[in-house]
């Protein structure tokens, strides 16, 4: 994916500022930042989410396997297919039992037949790492799973709609330590099958589990690079006062 | 079974300490290498010990480097931590004592055309066996955990100390012919090479001792005598 | 032991003062008061209405039609039947308008149009409901010539449409928006979204909705007055006269016959137990669809 160019606004407020970021095939992209940087905004311009808010503006080039998201004869519905996402705050549905939930995407976007549907989903499921402990739980309502458990079904979720890059804001702020580590774990895991890019706001996590990190600041991108790099010798000096914590 | 979280991390810290072990087996055939070929007079040998640390330095840049992306990326804390900076300085110690068998090596080449003394060989033969002994203890000593090994460390040492000190009453015995006592003092300076070997592999048994009790104690501090 | 010096803080007090505790006490049996008050009219009516109409309970009450004036043996067999055809004429038209046009409010609807819409809901909200009667009554009734039944649902409609309205929109409001987020994210159209993601999670507020607005449509009694008019006789024909059980009731108590004021003691007694049916039932439901999802 490359993004060209990109400013995004709210209304009259400009939140993103010429914004330029690249995240190769399969590897893992963190964008790290203080509160209000706009790196949640990023992301969801990459799959077309940011313009669902009312008074949202998007210009800008988002390419993604050559192809501008934004061009105007692209379908967003197809765009976030193929370009998934993870929120913050585990989301399932609170309607449909935990199986339901992983095939939601598939049940609602295409014919498939009921043995199929439960294949997927056993097998997104154990992508997910979460099968072993709800198998004996599938028909049980999707809120009644612990918060890290629900998460993981969201990832199950994004990821039976088989879309070729995950986009992930925030995935375990709201969890606890032992569940964070499992989602990052997770992460490593399925940086082989689809393209991550993650937003957080740990940037411990980030050195962690990416291989290249971009960090804003106000709405612009100060600095990418391998995540080493940014870790080790930042090139930046407000990346240096970021990453060791004098700001932010 | 818990599934296993920071599995990168773990591997990593594995596959470095198995570099470690392998940049100490190098540090010890270097040594070794040196002193066979000073006392045997091969100059192949003596060549190939002072190219092949070109290799050595590689891998301990390498361990060095990704050392310092571990503490940058990964945060290591409790005995992850302590592992991870007493590879940092097994490391370094390794680094040192090849640099200590480059010089044995380089004397010996510039020293092949001198008459030698049968006494200092062998004295230079036996601390190069001791402290040759005392670096695959140490490494052993990491590479099982084992206590136990560290504190006979110091023990190993003391003989290798003694032959040092007793090498200046040897040389002075030589002052009588000119290109003898050049080879002498020369052989003087390969003793104490040897004794820093020994005494890096000594602060190795010391960083082993720290990675398994989190206490640092160091085993012979040079201000104290020595019994 | 020299003279002890005062202690650095008080003591704690070792229980409640004895005025606080009175006048918690008091403030609690006050509001248990009030709850009572509030619900002795309820209590006062069902008794009342219970004990004069129970008298006229009969098979007979709910199969028959109305017999001869003054003579027993006769129903409100029509009433029922009525209500039922212009309650269910009602509800298959308010309930889909009033669920889309919530629908429309809360999830695309921005700017005046959408102002505006909401802007009328609220006043027909607080229309005199024999306004709407009479309002139908010339816009339907007069130009189509005849009295119906069909005139009556959609003067009830007129009425019944904005309580669904409002209440969906509520309801749908309080739907999280990371549900959409979740649904649209996962490359779903958004009409799919709303329809089997937002609703159903809205299930229960919307069924508690509907179940209001049929209370309150079975209750009005002008707008039928005005045009459906009422029958004595038993008809299915929407488009002709029909009566109601509210209107029964009403046109029953002015009768001078006291065996039809009795009946109308017992069609309020039914119209009260069906209201409370509904209005039960409707929570129960909803409670049990919550449990479900927790």
């Amino acid at each position: 994916m490359e993004v060209s160019g990109l400013n995004a606004w709210f209304g009259d407020h400009h939140v993103l500022r010429d914004v330029h970021m690249e995240a190769g095939e399969q590897t893992v992209t963190a964008i790290i930042g203080p509160s209000g940087c706009g790196k949640s905004t990023l992301i969801r311009c990459l799959n077309r989410m940011h313009e669902e808010v009312r008074g949202a503006r998007v210009t800008g080039k988002v390419l993604f396997n050559g192809t501008d998201v934004y061009a105007p004869d692209t379908d967003p519905v197809e765009v976030r297919r193929r370009i998934g996402m993870v929120f913050q705050r585990p989301n399932p549905f609170p309607t449909m039992s935990v199986m339901e939930n992983a095939v939601a995407g598939l049940k609602l976007g295409s014919r498939l037949s009921k043995s199929e549907l439960r294949q997927r989903g056993e097998h997104d499921l154990r992508r997910a790492g979460l099968w072993g402990e709800v198998k004996d739980r599938l028909d049980q309502p999707g809120g009644r799973l612990s918060g890290g458990q629900q998460q993981r079904l969201c990832v199950a979720r994004a990821l039976a709609v088989e879309p070729e890059v995950l986009l992930m804001d925030e995935p375990a702020s709201a969890l606890d330590p032992s569940s964070t580590l499992r989602i990052e774990e997770l992460v490593e895991e399925l940086k082989d099958s689809v393209t991550v890019i993650i937003v957080t706001h740990n940037m411990q996590q980030a050195a962690r589990i990416a291989d290249w990190t971009t960090f804003m600041l106000n709405g612009e991108v100060v600095e990418a690079d391998a995540t080493e790099k940014i870790f080790t010798a930042p090139a930046d000096q407000r990346t240096e006062d970021y990453v060791t914590g004098r700001f932010g | 079974m818990r599934p296993e979280t920071r599995s990168k991390f773990h591997n990593e810290l594995d596959q470095l300490e198995g570099e470690v072990v392998l940049l100490g087996a190098q540090g010890e055939v270097a040594v070794r290498r040196s002193v066979d070929a000073l006392v045997r007079r091969d100059r192949e040998l003596a060549t190939s010990v002072i190219d092949g640390d070109d290799a050595l330095d590689e891998r301990y840049l390498d361990i060095e480097k990704r050392i310092l992306d571990l503490f940058a990326l990964q945060t290591p804390v409790a005995t992850d931590l302590r592992l991870v900076s007493a590879i940092l300085h097994i490391n370094l110690h390794l680094e040192r004592v090849g640099d200590q068998a480059v010089n044995v090596a380089k004397i010996g080449l510039a020293t092949f055309d001198l008459p030698t003394s049968p006494v200092i060989l062998s004295h230079i033969t036996e601390m190069g066996d001791v402290v040759c002994k005392m670096l695959h203890t140490a490494i052993e000593a990491f590479e099982r955990r084992d206590l136990e090994l560290c504190l006979k460390l110091p023990a190993m040492d003391d003989p290798v100390d003694q032959l040092n000190r007793g090498m200046y009453t040897e040389v002075v015995k030589l002052a009588n012919e000119e290109r003898l006592l050049e080879w002498g003092i020369r052989m003087n300076v390969v003793a104490r090479a040897l004794e820093r070997v020994g005494d890096n592999a000594v602060d190795i048994g010391e960083q082993v001792g720290f990675l398994l009790t989190g206490e640092f104690r160091e085993f012979t501090d040079a201000s104290h005598d020595a019994t | 032991m020299s003279d002890v010096a005062a202690p650095a803080f008080a003591p704690l007090s070792t229980g409640v003062s004895t005025g606080r505790k009175v006048k918690d006490r008091a403030f609690t049996a006050a509001l248990w008061v009030c709850g009572g008050l509030a619900m002795l009219p309820l209590l006062f009516i069902a008794t009342y209405v219970i004990e004069r109409g129970v008298k006229a309970l009969s098979l007979n009450f709910f199969l028959k039609s109305t017999g001869i004036p003054g003579q027993p043996g006769g129903g409100i067999a029509e009433a029922f039947v009525g209500t039922a055809i212009i309650v269910g004429i009602m509800t298959v038209i308010a309930v889909p308008l009033g669920i889309l046009t919530a629908v429309y409010l809360s999830e695309y609807g921005r700017g005046w149009f959408a102002a505006t819409v909401r802007f009328v809901a609220e006043i027909l909200l607080s229309t005199p409901s024999i306004v709407a009667g009479a309002f139908i009554w010339a816009v339907l009734v007069v130009r189509l010539g005849a009295f119906s039944g069909f005139a009556a649902a959609i003067a009830l409609c007129v009425l019944v449409w904005p309580i669904i309205t409002r209440a969906t929109e509520e309801v749908l409001r309080l739907v999280p928006q990371e549900l959409r987020e979740g649904a649209l994210a996962l490359g779903i159209p958004r009409w799919k979204v709303i329809l089997r993601v937002v609703i159903p999670t809205a299930g229960a507020g919307i069924f508690t909705a509907v179940m209001l607005a049929m209370a309150r449509g079975l209750g009005e009694t002008a707008p039928v007055l005005l045009t459906a008019l009422g029958n004595s006789f038993m008809s299915t024909n929407a488009f002709g006269p029909m009566d109601s059980l509210s209107l029964r009731v009403y046109t029953d108590a002015q009768s001078s016959y006291p065996l039809d004021q009795v009946q109308a003691w017992a069609g309020a007694f039914c119209l009260l137990l069906i209201v409370l049916g509904l209005s039960i039932g409707a929570r129960v439901i909803a409670a049990r669809q919550l449990r479900r999802m927790r």
